[in-house]
């Protein structure tokens, strides 16, 4: 059985069913109680983390990280920055082709519904009228527009009113 | 031949340097436009033409995506060149490129756009067998290889070939061989006796024009000029000279 130097292997042929992609994040900047993941939720919406690793160069850090995915497979992926105790930071999400290379700069982003709902845990507030009550709901609703997905403005709609 | 050119040999101090910077200032002087990419992290040609001057950007930010090529590409008024500089952070790019897809032709990529603005883009490479040696295979047509008429630079030629043919093979690449530059030699006897061995083993060309071994050279390094320009009449310049003159027939 004969050995194959790696240095000759095509890095762009797939190994078995699957080829190397590559997702690349800049502009970032992590505390150091700060993780970064890359999310990705295939066809099945079965999401799968992967951590992203630092690769400092002269000029910038970039954080990257290599999934495999089956030929053509295509599957959406996010940015997650999380720290010890919460989530923290969620990115807009990002079509991710299998083979390719996809490197996006760091998103300014929103704070996670969870923070959201702690936030208003920790600082007590008076009781509101209900017109006060909804005027504090649009604000956060549109504040979260700017910045993030529709389906998402969605989800923290339904659970401002469910409180 | 074609429009990218690498100067390889596996062994170090076989003028791989002195030739790529004195055939790439001969041709500039014929009128061609000439790019020389340093690819050794040693950084020679970088010093041998510019001396001790730093550069913001080198060959290593083009490798790392962080620049394009065109914005590395310094002009040598001395040598009539444009030059993309190294530095010893090349030497660590292995690492950052090693998991990367494609990693084989990075520096093919990060030429593709500025190749065509020059007649020959010449490539010193390192003396070693790594990623690096690998990008600038995949990234030419031609390559030709300095040797010195001795033993180890010989066995050399075999690392050399050996690399062609797992490249053509790994990568689906074919290089061709342009010929074999005999340099520093100092028996002539010796040299005829190699080029024997040479062209009954293997099937390369051999370079008429032999460089012989010269201090002026050296000299000529220092000083930061092209052999045409310091000692144009030294047997050394003179034989790079005509040997840039049958490299471009």
């Amino acid at each position: 059985m004969s050995t194959i130097n790696p240095l000759f292997l095509d890095s762009t042929k797939p190994i078995g069913d699957k080829s190397i992609t590559n997702i690349e994040l800049t502009q970032i900047f992590l505390r150091n109680d700060e993780a970064l993941y890359l999310e990705v939720t295939n066809q099945m919406d079965i999401p799968q983390r992967f951590s992203m690793t630092p690769i400092v160069t002269k000029k910038s850090v970039k954080y990257h990280t290599t999934i495999l995915l089956k030929h053509q497979q295509q599957v959406k992926g996010r940015f997650i920055i999380e720290s010890s105790t919460e989530l923290l930071y969620v990115s807009k999400v990002y079509e991710i082709f299998s083979g390719n290379h996809l490197s996006e700069k760091w998103e300014p982003c929103f704070v996670s519904s969870e923070s959201i709902i702690k936030g208003e845990k920790k600082s007590p507030r008076k009781s509101q009228t209900t017109k006060e009550r909804k005027q504090t709901r649009e604000i956060k609703v549109n504040l979260s527009k700017s910045l993030c997905e529709p389906y998402f403005v969605e989800q923290i709609k339904n659970l401002l009113e469910d409180l | 031949m074609s429009n990218i050119v690498s100067f390889i040999n596996q062994k170090g101090g076989v003028a791989k340097t002195t030739t790529a910077i004195n055939v790439a200032a001969q041709w500039s002087q014929l009128g061609k436009k000439i790019l020389l990419i340093d690819l050794d992290p040693q950084a020679s040609a970088t010093r041998a033409i510019f001396g001790d001057n730093e550069f913001e950007n080198t060959i290593y930010d083009v490798l790392t995506s962080e620049i394009e090529a065109k914005e590395a590409v310094v002009h040598s008024e001395s040598f009539g060149i444009d030059v993309i500089p190294s530095e010893i952070m090349l030497s660590g790019i292995e690492i950052i490129l090693s998991s990367k897809f494609g990693r084989e032709s990075i520096l093919k990529r990060g030429l593709a756009e500025v190749k065509d603005n020059y007649d020959i883009v010449i490539i010193d490479c390192s003396p070693s067998l790594g990623l690096l040696t690998v990008n600038a295979l995949i990234a030419s047509k031609d390559i030709v290889i300095p040797v010195c008429p001795e033993y180890f630079s010989l066995k050399g030629i075999e690392l050399i070939l050996e690399t062609l043919k797992n490249i053509h093979t790994g990568l689906g690449h074919k290089i061709n061989v342009r010929g074999i530059i005999i340099s520093k030699y100092r028996n002539r006897r010796i040299v005829e006796q190699v080029i024997q061995d040479l062209r009954s083993n293997y099937s390369i060309p051999v370079f008429n024009n032999y460089i012989p071994d010269s201090i002026v050279v050296e000299e000529a390094h220092h000083k930061h000029l092209p052999m045409r320009k310091f000692s144009p009449k030294n047997p050394a310049g003179l034989a790079l000279a005509n040997l840039a003159m049958e490299m471009w027939a």
